[in-house]
């Protein structure tokens, strides 16, 4: 039994960051730490299923009552929609394509933006899990905001990229104006994904990026790697696929240092 | 200066708002003429005290 549930979602509005990707491998990878994981796939592009479950499975649950929307819709305790995965230590609540109509779901119901929230509370009081990590799609409406206030921590995955940047910088903006819904809500870190070190760029965003003043940036960057593809199309994490490959060496590592910051805001 | 240096600032500059310290409205109660006598810090120290969000002051 975990001795408390921490709680990150990955959040960025702009596309294509590796949020889901991300989340997949941290996950695996606490899990390889010896942490019981579960996930939940809050984007409609299903991809963070994908990462764990056959295409054919993925493709049945989103049509059924067995996935995140019909819990948001319903305002379920999402213990019911737990599903488990291939690892012992990680389970998964699958996402629907229908998540793009879940804006209209969720704008009749009353305090709308907790409603994740209140389906994650028996989960959390059970302390069956050590961590919860939650996929978004890359938006900033009311589901996102939905995922913030489930949420202890977030981390933000961006892409070494001038729009990458601006995105970023829209995030921020947007985390200001809601702080007195999610008051709570850390942003453990920003992590640089798809790094090409051979582009002088990523100098350049890295350099930048040391402009920050209040904000971590996670000393860990996933570099462009074709083991994530090769690991997507086999549905697996691509520490399960290939262990000894680039990303999956970096996405433990970056794991180890999720772990680390999140003991340290514990103490604080 | 470039996207990038903008991008930033601006993030540098939101996170600063986050970390402001959230506006207080001070409310005090009705004073009576006893209250009014008496000193000015026991007539702070027991008004309500309430937060509300940016959009409300």
């Amino acid at each position: 039994m975990a001795s408390q549930t921490h709680i990150l979602c990955f959040v960025n509005n702009k596309g294509g960051s590796g949020k889901s990707t991300t989340c997949a491998n941290i996950g695996y990878s606490l899990s390889s730490l010896g942490y019981k994981v579960l996930l939940i796939d809050g984007d409609m592009q299903l991809n963070l299923s994908l990462a764990y479950f056959e295409e054919e499975f993925v493709l049945e649950t989103a049509k059924s009552e067995k996935n995140l929307y019909a819990a948001i819709k319903y305002q379920k305790d999402l213990s019911d929609y737990i599903l488990s995965t291939r690892y012992p230590n990680i389970d998964m609540i699958l996402s629907s394509t229908l998540m793009s109509s879940i804006e209209y779901e969720l704008f009749t119901k009353w305090q709308r933006e907790y409603i994740l929230k209140n389906g994650l509370k028996k989960i959390v009081e059970r302390n069956e899990y050590d961590y919860i990590l939650i996929d978004s799609p890359p938006t900033l409406g009311g589901w996102v905001m939905n995922i913030l206030c489930a949420s202890h921590y977030m981390i933000t995955p961006v892409e070494a990229s001038p729009w990458g940047l601006f995105g970023l910088a829209n995030l921020f903006d947007f985390l200001s104006d809601i702080k007195y819904v999610t008051p709570d809500l850390q942003m453990l870190g920003v992590c640089i994904t798809k790094a090409d070190t051979r582009k002088n760029y990523l100098k350049q965003t890295i350099t930048a990026l040391e402009e920050l003043k209040h904000t971590y940036v996670f000393e860990t960057y996933i570099k462009v790697d074709s083991s994530i593809e090769w690991s997507q199309e086999n549905g697996r994490p691509v520490m399960d696929y290939k262990k000894s490959s680039r990303s999956a060496i970096e996405y433990l590592s970056l794991t180890k240092e999720v772990v680390s910051r999140v003991n340290q805001q514990q103490k604080h | 200066m470039s996207i990038s240096s903008k991008s930033i600032n601006r993030i540098n500059k939101a996170v600063e708002t986050q970390n402001t310290p959230a506006k207080v409205a001070l409310i005090p109660p009705p004073k009576t003429s006893e209250q009014d006598a008496s000193s000015t810090e026991a007539s702070e120290t027991s008004g309500i005290t309430q937060k509300l969000p940016d959009y409300l002051l």
